[in-house]
């Protein structure tokens, strides 16, 4: 299920013929995107607060649709509600701080939401939702009838990813998904993201830490006011140690020290490194440097 | 949901309307409605329309943000034209069908009334359009405060109303983002039939304990900034009344005496009048 942008443009407040005529120019969170997701990868989006991140994210499930430009899921046009309604079954959009969007009296109930309103069978939603749940490592027995709101906030958050997950989606759209939560917490999560993408799933995950995605991604796209930047490998990308800090982001710590040390005259390559490969690295030229 | 529509939100201008004092704007708005509910024909109340486009003037408030401004409430302006044209029968009838009966007094009576709507609209979101909420409430505070002799915790109240004003485009920015979280879980709002009253708790409760939540954050920040009420509190700006002001009082009360005045005036001179030009009533 691939899902291609065709020169995507955005404004929140479109001008009108009138205003076109006198030669305004309107504000746009998003300028001119295209590319195409493609199935089975895992791309990272990246970009300063405002950059358009979020408002492309919504549009991946046609919840927005583009002022100017297309975008295509399965080779259909998202402006089209009926598209876009089945399309959203197929695209897991999960929005930052999902937690806050629990309202049911029961973790099975919040979770059944979504395979409810696909109209699926109630033997097919309870599948469904312990599936969801054992999925996000959550006690399905222990914990179908408690409330939501009496679970801690990362418990709430595997909830609320689990909602999402139990419409059984092909592609999977997380905006910010470790924000706020504490680094124990940090570390499961990115570690389940991962698995999901190893179980053959599509994730789009937009973040604006450096770390993460170099960990995750198969491909980063960052985003500067609605314009696509860079988009490519993570080694391509975090090669503009100087453009990224320019637009407000940085590059991974691994990548900002193996820098430094190459600017101190230790020999190392140009490569991405993540933390480990960096210490072999290193391991690996004193050695030689002791020998000789 | 367009934020920016949002009934009478504040537009930074630099006008004398927007530098008066807020007290001064929340008293000229009451007797703007007197001006307003005095006229009682077409030609005063197209005087007190003049008076209504000199503040907008003076604003620096285009016609169109105002109009804009009172868009959402349109709705309340036609429903009373409409129970005006069908409930207010006299001259002649334009159309019949079973009770329904369309008159010339009732379609006179009814655009009378939109127009008076409207006008008290506009008059009353140019006082939000020029005035921030936090003058706005500093004001309601400042008029209370004659009552607190009585037990009227009036520093209370502006300040449950000032914080009522912060959060209402809050909420509706949050509203917005749950409503969207549970359209991506495949929730559908315009069609629901059996399932309704779930979709409806799937945006409701979501919204409720974020209120509670920013309640709660609230009045953390409060205990923190050590807040305890109007006791001993001083203002970074104080409120004082200038020439402005007054001006503007003078304004206001001319346009209240000129269309009281001459409603009474007109009807007494119309036979004068028509005498002078040799017409018989």
């Amino acid at each position: 299920m691939s899902i291609a942008f065709e020169q995507v443009s955005y404004s929140y407040t479109p001008l009108s013929k009138r205003q076109k005529k006198k030669g305004e120019t309107a504000k746009y969170a998003l300028k001119n995107v295209s590319f195409t997701l493609e199935d089975g990868e895992f791309l990272a989006i990246a970009g300063h607060t405002g950059s358009g991140k979020s408002t492309l994210t919504q549009h991946l499930n046609g919840l927005v649709h583009p002022t100017e430009g297309r975008v295509l899921w399965n080779g259909l046009d998202m402006a089209d509600k009926k598209v876009a309604t089945q399309a959203r079954g197929d695209i897991g959009l999960v929005f930052q701080y999902p937690e806050h969007q629990l309202f049911a009296a029961s973790v099975y109930e919040d979770v059944a939401f979504g395979p409810r309103n696909l109209g699926c069978s109630e033997d097919e939603v309870e599948l469904r939702v312990q599936s969801a749940l054992e999925a996000v490592d959550l006690d399905y027995e222990k914990l179908r009838d408690v409330s939501p709101f009496e679970l801690s906030g990362g418990q709430q958050r595997r909830v609320a990813f689990a909602g999402v997950l139990a419409m059984k989606p092909t592609t999977l759209v997380l905006d910010e998904p470790v924000a706020g939560l504490d680094p124990a917490s940090r570390a499961d999560f990115l570690k389940l993201i991962g698995s999901f993408h190893e179980s053959g799933m599509t994730v789009v995950m937009v973040s604006h830490n450096m770390n993460d995605i170099a960990l995750l991604a198969d491909r980063v796209m960052v985003l500067n006011e609605g314009e696509i930047v860079w988009l490519g490998s993570p080694d391509e990308v975090f090669m503009h140690f100087d453009e990224l800090r320019a637009i407000g982001l940085g590059v991974p710590h691994a990548q900002r020290f193996a820098k430094e040390m190459r600017e101190l005259g230790f020999p190392l390559e140009e490569k991405l490194y993540s933390p480990e490969s960096l210490a072999d690295a290193i391991a690996a030229r004193l050695k030689s440097g002791e020998q000789s | 949901m367009n934020i920016e529509a949002i009934f009478g939100r504040y537009i930074s201008k630099d006008s004398p309307v927007h530098r008066m004092d807020p007290r001064a704007k929340l008293l000229l708005a009451l007797l703007f409605m007197v001006m307003v509910f005095a006229a009682q024909s077409y030609f005063t109340l197209f005087v007190a329309a003049l008076f209504t486009f000199g503040i907008l003037a003076f604003s620096r408030i285009t016609p169109r943000q105002a109009f804009i401004s009172i868009a959402p409430l349109a709705f309340l302006i036609i429903l009373t034209a409409l129970l005006n044209i069908f409930f207010v029968q006299s001259g002649q009838v334009y159309f019949q069908l079973g009770i329904l009966c369309i008159s010339e007094g009732g379609l006179s009576q009814a655009l009378f009334i939109a127009i008076r709507l409207t006008l008290l609209l506009l008059g009353m979101s140019l006082l939000t359009l020029t005035t921030t909420t936090l003058d706005i409430t500093d004001a309601f505070e400042h008029l209370l405060r004659p009552f607190k002799r009585i037990g009227l915790p009036a520093h209370e109240l502006s300040m449950m109303m000032g914080i009522a004003l912060r959060f209402l485009p809050q909420f509706a920015i949050e509203l917005r983002t749950i409503y969207r979280a549970q359209i991506s879980r495949g929730a559908n709002f315009k069609t629901s039939t059996k399932g309704s009253i779930q979709m409806m708790t799937s945006l409701i409760v979501p919204l409720f304990t974020s209120a509670f939540r920013h309640a709660e954050t609230l009045s953390l920040g409060m205990d923190a900034r050590c807040y305890h009420g109007s006791e001993g509190r001083t203002m970074l700006r104080e409120l004082s009344y200038e020439r402005r002001d007054a001006i503007g009082a003078l304004y206001i009360a001319v346009g209240v005496a000129l269309v009281i005045a001459l409603d009474i005036v007109i009807p007494l001179l119309t036979p004068a009048i028509a005498a002078l030009f040799g017409i018989t009533l």
